[in-house]
C-alpha cells in the first residue's frame, strides 16, 4: 500500500518508460523558464492537457491543478497585476480605485503558465507511472539501489507515520493535551506528539536495517528485477532531444545576454 | 544500530567521496525514509495544534543531527521529490532549500552546534538566514513573489506601499522563516533529545551524550 497518486491504466502515456516521463517533465519545466514568452508555456500546457486526457487521468490531475493553481493565479494577479510598482506603466483595465496594469497582466500570464507547466508535467508523470516501475527504470539507468529503495520506502512509510501520528495525537489528548491552549503551550505539545512518533519509528528502523542487511542490501553485484520495464530506441531519442532542447535554449539565453 | 560508523572521526587522508560514502550505512538508508515521513507529517501535526507554521523540515534537521550533512541533504531533496509524486509538484522548485538546510544543519551538528540549547539558538539563526536567502530568489523568479497565503499577504502589503517586489518578498520570507525554521530547529533538537540514547544512531548518541 502506498499513497502515490498513480492511477493504473493502459494508455500510451502509461506505457512510456517512467524515466522518459521524468526527463521530459523536467525538460519542459526548465524550458518554459528559459523562453520568456507566455505563448510558449501556454502551448506546452495545452499539449500536456492533451496528454492528461489521453492517459485518462483528468479527474485527479484537474482537481490537483485546481487546488494549486486557482489560489496561486488569484494572488499572482493581485501582486503582479495590481500592486507591483515595477509593472505600473499603461493601465489595462480600471475598476473604481483599482487599476490592472498591462505589464502586470503580461507578467502574470508568463508566471502562471510557467508554473502550470511545472505542475502539469509532473502530475502527468506521477499519475501514470507505477512507483515500482519508476524504481526499476531508475536503477536500470544507474541510480544506486539504495537510493531507489529510499524513494519507494518513503512513499510507503508516509501513510504508516500518518496513522501512527493520529493514534499518538488521540492518546495524548486523552492524557490532557489541550488543542485550545495558548500558543506557548501548543508549541510545547509538538514535542509531546513528535517524540513518541520518532521513538516508535526508530525502533522499527533498527529492525528494518538488520532485515535489509540480511538480504544483501549493500551488495554491489547486479540486481535482477521482478518487472520488465521496456525502453525502446524512440524513447531514448526523445530523452536526448529533451536534454538538447534545454541546453540549446540555455545557450541561446546566455548568447542573447552577452 | 545494525552497523556502526561514528561519522565524527573520519580520516583526513581519505578521499572526500569515500568519506561521504562512510555516512551512508544501512542504518542511514533506513533513517532517510523516516526523515521524509516526519517532514510529510509535520504539516498534519501543525494543523492539529492550529499553529501557523509549515514545519516541513523537522525530519531534515533531525537527520542532520543523527546522520550528518549528506544524509540530511538527501532527505531534504527526496522529501520534495516525494511530495511531487504525492501531488504537490510546486515543491520541486524549492528543492534547493531543504538541501541547503540539511547541509548547513549537518555541518553545524558535527561542529558541536547542537550540543546544548544555547548553541542550538545559534544553529537556528544560521538555518533561518540560509533558508531565507535561498527561498527568496525562488519565490520571486519562479512564483512571481506569491507563496502561501500568509507570506503573500505580507508581500502584498509591502508592495502596495511602493516597495520593490524583491525587497518585499525578502522581508516576508525573513519573517515567516524566522518562526518556522526557528521552531523546526528547536523541535528537531528536543524530539531527538527525548529519544532514549540506545535507540539513536551513533552520531546522534555522540551529540546527545556530550550534554549535561
Amino acid at each position: 500500500m502506498n499513497t502515490s497518486i498513480y492511477k493504473p491504466g493502459e494508455s500510451v502515456v502509461h506505457r512510456l518508460n517512467p524515466v522518459t516521463k521524468l526527463v521530459v517533465a523536467a525538460a519542459v519545466s526548465i524550458l518554459v523558464f528559459l523562453v520568456p514568452n507566455y505563448r510558449f508555456a501556454l502551448a506546452i500546457s495545452l499539449a500536456l492537457f492533451v496528454g492528461v486526457a489521453v492517459a485518462g487521468v483528468s479527474g485527479i490531475v484537474l482537481r490537483l491543478v485546481g487546488l494549486a493553481m486557482v489560489p496561486f493565479g488569484a494572488l499572482l494577479l493581485v501582486i503582479q497585476g495590481i500592486l507591483n510598482p515595477a509593472n505600473h506603466d499603461a493601465p489595462f483595465f480600471v475598476v473604481g480605485p483599482v487599476t490592472l496594469w498591462e505589464a502586470g497582466v503580461a507578467e502574470t500570464l508568463l508566471i502562471f503558465f510557467r508554473v502550470l507547466v511545472l505542475v502539469l508535467s509532473f502530475l502527468l508523470m506521477a499519475t501514470t507511472s507505477q512507483p515500482q516501475k519508476l524504481r526499476i527504470a531508475l536503477m536500470e539507468k544507474g541510480v544506486p539501489p539504495q537510493l531507489a529503495y529510499v524513494f519507494i520506502a518513503s512513499l510507503q512509510i508516509i501513510p504508516q507515520i500518518q496513522a501512527r501520528a493520529e493514534a499518538i495525537a488521540d492518546a495524548q489528548q486523552a492524557r490532557g493535551l489541550d488543542r485550545e491552549a495558548d500558543i506557548r503551550t501548543r508549541s510545547k505539545s509538538l514535542v509531546a506528539l513528535l517524540a513518541p512518533l520518532l521513538i516508535g519509528t526508530l525502533i522499527v528502523a533498527n529492525t528494518r536495517a538488520l532485515a535489509l542487511n540480511a538480504r544483501g542490501f549493500n551488495r554491489r553485484t547486479p540486481r535482477v528485477f521482478l518487472y520488465e520495464v521496456a525502453d525502446p530506441a524512440g524513447e531514448r531519442a526523445l530523452r536526448w532531444a529533451s536534454v538538447l532542447a534545454v541546453i540549446g535554449a540555455g545557450a541561446w539565453r546566455v548568447f542573447r545576454w552577452l | 544500530m545494525a552497523e556502526s560508523s561514528t561519522g565524527h572521526e573520519t580520516g583526513s587522508d581519505r578521499s572526500f567521496v569515500s568519506r561521504i560514502g562512510d555516512d551512508f550505512t544501512t542504518t542511514t538508508w533506513v533513517l532517510i525514509p523516516i526523515g521524509i515521513g516526519l517532514n510529510a507529517v509535520g504539516g498534519f501535526i501543525v494543523n492539529l495544534l492550529k499553529l501557523p507554521l509549515f514545519m516541513d523540515n523537522i525530519g531534515t534537521v533531525l537527520l542532520a543531527i543523527m546522520a550528518g550533512p549528506w544524509a540530511a541533504a538527501l532527505t531534504g531533496a527526496l522529501s520534495n521529490f516525494v511530495s511531487a509524486m504525492l501531488g504537490s509538484p510546486q515543491q520541486l522548485a524549492f528543492l534547493p532549500v531543504p538541501v541547503a538546510i540539511g547541509l548547513v544543519a549537518g555541518v553545524l551538528a558535527r561542529r558541536g552546534w547542537f550540543d546544548d540549547v544555547k548553541r542550538v539558538l545559534v544553529s537556528a539563526l544560521v538555518i533561518w538566514i540560509v533558508a531565507t536567502l535561498i527561498a527568496t530568489p525562488i519565490v520571486v523568479v519562479v512564483f512571481g513573489g506569491v507563496t502561501g497565503a500568509g507570506p503573500s499577504l505580507v508581500t502584498g502589503v509591502l508592495v502596495a506601499s511602493g516597495r520593490a517586489l524583491v525587497e518585499s518578498a525578502l522581508t516576508a520570507q525573513f519573517l515567516v522563516e524566522f518562526f518556522d525554521k526557528g521552531a523546526t530547529t528547536f523541535i528537531a533538537y528536543f524530539i531527538g533529545k527525548a529519544v532514549p540514547p540506545r535507540y539513536l544512531p551513533p552520531q546522534g548518541q555522540q551529540i546527545y551524550s556530550s550534554q549535561k
